[in-house]
This record gives C-alpha cells, structure tokens and sequence, in this order.
C-alpha cells in the first residue's frame, strides 16, 4: 500500500479535511453522504476554492497525486473502522480521474484487498453490473464499491 | 390476569413479529459538498444489478 500521505482531521463526523502540500498548499475535503440506498455512500472528494466552493474536477498539477491518493485512503481506512457496515461508492468525476482510480486499484489490490472487498461497475447492456473486482480484467470498471473486511 | 394486562400481552405479542423498517432521510443537496457526484452515484446504482453478493442489500427508489 501506498505508505506516504498527509495527516488529515475529522472535522465531522462524516467529513475530513488535509491539506496537499505540493508546490502551493491546497486545502482538500473528503465528504462520505449516505445515498439512501441500504449502506451505500457516497465518497466526494475535492479542492477547496478561495471562495469557499468547492471543486471536485481540478487538476491542481501540485506534484503529488500519490500523496493526495494515500491520503484518501488513509481516510477511506478510518471512516469504514468508524462505519464497518458502509459500502463506499465512488468513481471519478471525469473519464481522465476514472481512468487514474482503475490504475491506483489495479497496482494495489494485492495489498487493498487485505483490508477490503471491492466491486467493479461494468455497463452490460445499457445496465450497470456490480461485479466482484478482478484486477485481471482489461476493461476500465466505471466506479467502484468498496467495504471493510469485518 | 388483569384486561389491562391481557391487552398489553396481546399487543406484545402482535408487535413481536412486525418488521420496522428504518428509511434512511435523503440528504439534502445543501448538506452535501458534492451534490452533482451524489446525483451520480444515485444514477448509477439506480437499477443497478448487483453481481457480488457481499454488496448492495440495496432497497430500490
């Protein structure tokens, strides 16, 4: 697993914020909202804009993907020890950051999958299957669910 | 026994096998951060077929 990542507060309960230091400081948020669907939430994940918006398509080029990334893990880790019984839905929020989540999984299931059991979105005839993640697959999943090993 | 206590024992038992069910409030788009990544999550598990059995214990809207 990625060892690297910065620290990060629960600033509520379903909500965390760090801050990427890369070559500016940007102030990151990771929101985890119930979607009404049995366990199901949603993981959001964004900048914080100097108006206070927030912007979860950014490219913030800041030099540290890796980090950032370990670091939404590392959070993803807490929140699912906190909540055992969630199922974490998330996919990117454009086809590029999609892409780049089916990479991160892919070279880390080996080590992921010691701590989760992950489901993989594949549309099959125009419905989207849940299917259990095969890191063998050569199709891109569209999003992703994952849940803590109890 | 007791009628009051006959009734409270009836309806113990009457109330022994009904099921609650707890719907979970939909959340507001102001209480998220990310309103449009909800509406998308929700898309996409709408009639979403659920292949794995360790997820998706999932009510239909």
């Amino acid at each position: 697993m990625i060892r690297v990542s910065y620290p990060y507060k629960r600033i509520q309960s379903r909500r965390y914020a760090f801050v990427s230091d890369g070559k500016k400081q940007i102030q990151k948020i990771v929101d985890f909202v119930p979607i009404g669907k049995g366990n199901i939430v949603n993981l959001g994940f964004g900048d914080v804009l100097p108006d206070g918006s927030m912007d979860d398509t950014a490219n913030s080029n800041n030099g540290n993907i890796i980090k950032v990334l370990a670091t939404v893990i590392d959070i993803l880790r807490d929140f699912t020890s906190l909540n055992p019984h969630s199922e974490v839905f998330f996919t990117g929020s454009t086809d590029e950051r999609t892409k780049l989540y089916n990479r991160i999984i892919k070279m880390y299931y080996p080590t992921f999958s010691k701590e989760f059991v992950v489901a993989g979105a594949l549309m099959i005839q125009d419905r989207i299957h849940y299917s259990p993640y095969d890191s063998e697959f050569d199709q891109e999943y569209l999003a992703f669910l994952v849940k803590r090993i109890s | 026994m007791s009628a009051t206590k006959k009734k409270i024992v009836r309806n113990t038992l009457k109330n022994r096998n009904r099921t609650t069910v707890v719907i979970a409030t939909p959340i507001a788009a102001k209480d998220t951060l990310f309103p449009e990544k909800v509406a998308k999550a929700k898309k996409m598990l709408r009639n979403a077929k659920f292949l794995d059995p360790r997820f998706g214990k999932v009510r239909n809207d």
